[in-house]
């Protein structure tokens, strides 16, 4: 169990006219290598989740463990126990200060005293994960990229960490659909090769595409979680809770409606072909 | 960009889509006079929009909408907000008052009217822009990737509310977005890329024509790429479908 | 969000008398009593003052304790007028406390000078509990107007007031963001001494002028997207009206000013 929370519950002080950004008895653990996703309409609290798994925000009740350990109990350690969690807050390239791409990624590695001999190989390991090319990049002022080349800089700058969890919170909002595929396509890599993903997003396709398991909110607390395919079976519970559907379980929907009824809930469009060239009796490609 | 011919007529639902880069914005700005062309010209009721006095017509004609939901209020309470457009105008302050009224009911934020605008969902920051433009009572409205900040359900909010607004007034609509989804509900589909123009016409031909959206870095929707494969595998269903539902209509037939 | 306004003093809602003013008409009230109550340097009448407060209080529909409230991030200067005085008014000895020695007309120093602070105080929370920021701003720029007539920027101060209020807010929900990710990445913000905690805040301000550059640059072009192009020409929704209740107040106003410096003149 590498990241575990325990009944935390968490309570903001100012208020929004949105909802009541609180956890309330959560309980959830990410295991090593999975892929995760919380989805949950504004104000469900998915972005307190994250911070409060990431050991930025120190919740009132239960505990937050990393192996084990409780990461509150001793505060000194806890600089340390960060690099378990890397998080990427949502438009990270907000975070972007340093004269130089190749300075802003190495702010952690400064910050918690990394040799400087180790750094480049470092910063070249985490820019080539988001394929950012070093010799490239490096030297280039992080406010002269492109928006989308801004975004890569930022999450390099937590995979610099090589966390064993990685933490992505809407990672994709604003991104045109070429920068989109891309960094799904190194989400995936990623976590082939090893890291802990949660990805909290608001697209459903992603999530349907990418998650193991998929953890549901609603006001500060988990609903529902489970494998995808089981998850957006729940058509009425989501509608209920302000959420869609990813595409191909809406065109399910509206097949079922009509009267053509599906075996089982494709996810993909793969699936979803398969699906309807056996409903329809002809044999799947 | 590069010389580029095209027109929007009144009442008219265009789509324009192309990547990051392709030059989205800047035509956008140059449809209200905010940007003036280097060549050419951009005129708006045959009217050309360079010159002060130009611009300022033009802006009265068409409004625009902007991505970021935040960067577009100047004021704390919603109804001061949506203001400052007909008071930019000098409109007498009893008319504004109809205006802002009428602007709030019609994007559905009447009850809002005295909120801080700090204290809304993003679509319903959106939907306040949207008024604060209604109220200067345009002929075209032109919105710059709109959604692309929102979630879900403020998204549907704000392309609800577009369509009803489509249906009401006959008000023009240029929707410039990265979603195709969005854009395959539009009468008329513009591609851009690198500054050029490179499609201009129905929906299900601009959006199934493979090669062009992967030449300006765009995918299909996901209902066409199934059509697509269905058809490829012997299904009667025809290649061009664009939307889930037509996909769904089709295939239930 | 109930009746909080960080940027401004604190606007209590409510509908009473005092909310329903022009504001122009409270600055000025609120002005002439400050000023005024500086001439008072009697006890008695400043006691008469303070029954005042009480007054208004009932009347705006302020509750005594959040008014009280209002006291607390200035009692330290209270306090510390009131020591002062008690400990360094040259006079009849009271007791001695090692060093300095306490006085009857520091005593008598120490009170009235405090009490005048904490009315200046109170005072002034009327009209910010009664005047919403906007109000105040708009108030602010009928003051000035007559002043364009000289090329003073009367509107665009007003408007920058205006959009500085609406950006309060969202500057310190992005400041509070922006901690939180170089905190993730590893960034101390509090430990060290005062040179090194200074230079740990360049990850936090960078990016916050960054961010209210583009901010302002969008919003600048949505502005004159709407049509702006200056002051000139342009109508408002709302204007301030002064009406038959505010003359009232303002008579009433001046007459007890009056009243109260022309006694302070002759006790």
């Amino acid at each position: 169990m590498l990241v575990e929370l325990d009944a935390v519950g968490y309570t903001y002080l100012a208020n929004s006219a949105v909802a009541d950004n609180a956890l309330n008895g959560v309980s959830m653990a990410v295991d090593e290598g999975e892929f995760i996703a919380v989805i949950g309409a504004t104000g469900s609290g998915k972005t307190t989740l994250a911070q409060v798994m990431a050991g930025l925000l120190r919740p009132d009740a239960g505990r937050v463990l990393y192996e084990g350990a409780d990461i509150w109990r001793d505060r000194k350690q806890l600089p340390q126990r960060r690099r378990l969690a890397g998080l990427v807050f949502q438009e990270p390239e907000r975070q972007l200060f340093e004269m130089t791409v190749e300075d802003d990624i190495g702010f952690w590695p400064r910050n918690v005293g990394v040799a400087a001999a180790e750094m480049p190989g470092m910063v070249e390991k985490a820019m080539t994960a988001v394929g950012l090319d070093y010799e490239a990049f490096r030297g280039r002022s992080p406010f002269g990229l492109s928006g989308g080349e801004m975004r890569r800089a930022a999450i390099a700058g937590i995979l610099v960490m090589a966390p064993p969890l990685l933490i992505l919170d809407e990672p994709t909002v604003a991104l045109d659909p070429v920068g989109r595929a891309g960094l799904l396509e190194r989400m995936k890599k990623l976590n082939r090769e090893g890291t802990a993903i949660m990805l909290v997003s608001h697209d459903m396709d992603e999530v349907a595409e990418l998650a193991d398991r998929v953890i549901v909110m609603d006001k500060g607390r988990i609903v529902v979680e489970g494998a995808p395919r089981s998850i957006f079976s729940q058509g009425e519970l989501l509608a209920k809770l302000g959420l869609e559907l990813p595409q191909m379980a809406r065109l399910a929907k509206l097949l079922a409606d009509k009267g053509l009824a599906l075996r089982s809930l494709p996810l993909t469009l793969g699936e979803m072909e398969d699906e309807i060239l056996s409903a329809l009796g002809e044999s799947p490609a | 960009m590069s010389p580029t011919t095209f027109s929007v007529a009144p009442g008219e639902f265009v789509a324009i889509v192309g990547a990051n880069g392709s030059g989205k914005s800047t035509l956008a700005k140059l449809m209200n006079g905010l940007l003036a062309p280097t060549a050419g010209l951009v005129m708006v009721d045959g009217r050309p929009t360079t010159g002060t006095e130009n611009a300022q017509k033009a802006r009265r004609a068409v409004g625009m909408v902007f991505q970021n939901p935040d960067n577009q209020l100047v004021a704390t309470i919603v109804e001061d907000d949506v203001a400052f457009g007909p008071e930019n105008l000098g409109v007498p302050p009893e008319r504004i008052r109809e205006r802002v009224d009428e602007a709030l009911r019609a994007v559905g934020m009447y009850d809002h009217r005295f909120n801080d605008p700090h204290y809304l969902s993003a679509g319903q920051r959106q939907k306040v822009a949207i008024a604060g433009i209604l109220a200067m009572s345009p002929d075209y409205i032109v919105l710059d990737e709109p959604t692309s900040m929102l979630d879900p359900a403020g998204r549907r909010d704000v392309l609800r509310t577009l369509g009803t607004l489509r249906r009401e007034r006959d008000i023009g609509v240029v929707l410039i977005t990265h979603a195709i989804e969005e854009a395959a509900g539009a009468e008329r589909v513009i591609v851009l890329r690198n500054g050029r123009i490179i499609a201009d016409g129905d929906p299900h031909e601009v959006l199934t024509d493979e090669q062009l959206m992967a030449e300006a870095s765009l995918y299909a929707t996901k209902a066409n790429r199934l059509a697509r494969r269905l058809a490829a595998g012997g299904v009667a269903v025809s290649a061009d479908l664009i939307t889930i539902e037509e996909v769904a209509q089709a295939l239930c037939l | 969000m109930n009746g909080r306004s960080p940027a401004l003093g604190q606007y209590y809602p409510a509908k009473s008398p005092v909310h329903a003013l022009d504001p122009r008409v409270k600055l000025f009230l609120t002005a002439l009593v400050v000023i005024g109550i500086f001439f008072v340097h009697d006890m008695a009448l400043l006691l008469a003052a303070a029954m005042l407060i009480l007054v208004l209080a009932s009347a705006a529909r302020l509750p005594y304790r959040w008014l009280a409230g209002g006291l607390r991030p200035l009692l330290f200067i209270l306090v510390f007028t009131f020591f002062i005085h008690v400990f360094f008014t040259p006079g009849e000895v009271l007791f001695g406390l090692g060093p300095v020695t306490a006085t009857f007309s520091g005593l008598r120093n120490g009170i009235f000078y405090s009490l005048r602070l904490t009315l200046v105080i109170l005072f002034s929370s009327f009209i910010t509990g009664t005047t919403t920021p906007v109000q105040l701003t708009e108030a602010i720029e009928s003051i000035m107007s007559p002043l364009k007539r000289f090329r003073f920027p009367a509107h665009e101060i007003a408007l920058m007031m205006t959009i500085a209020l609406r950006f309060v807010p969202t500057l310190l929900a992005e400041t509070e963001t922006i901690i939180k990710a170089q905190k993730a990445r590893g960034a101390d913000f509090e430990s060290g001494h005062i040179l090194r905690r200074a230079r740990s805040f360049v990850p936090l301000l960078i990016p916050l002028f960054v961010s209210a550059f583009r901010r302002a640059d969008e919003l600048a072009l949505a502005m004159e997207a709407r049509g702006y192009t200056g002051g000139e020409g342009r109508t408002r929704m709302r204007v301030l009206k002064v009406g038959t209740a505010d003359i009232v107040w303002l008579a009433a106003g001046v007459v007890v000013v009056a009243a109260l410096v022309g006694a302070s003149w002759v006790i």
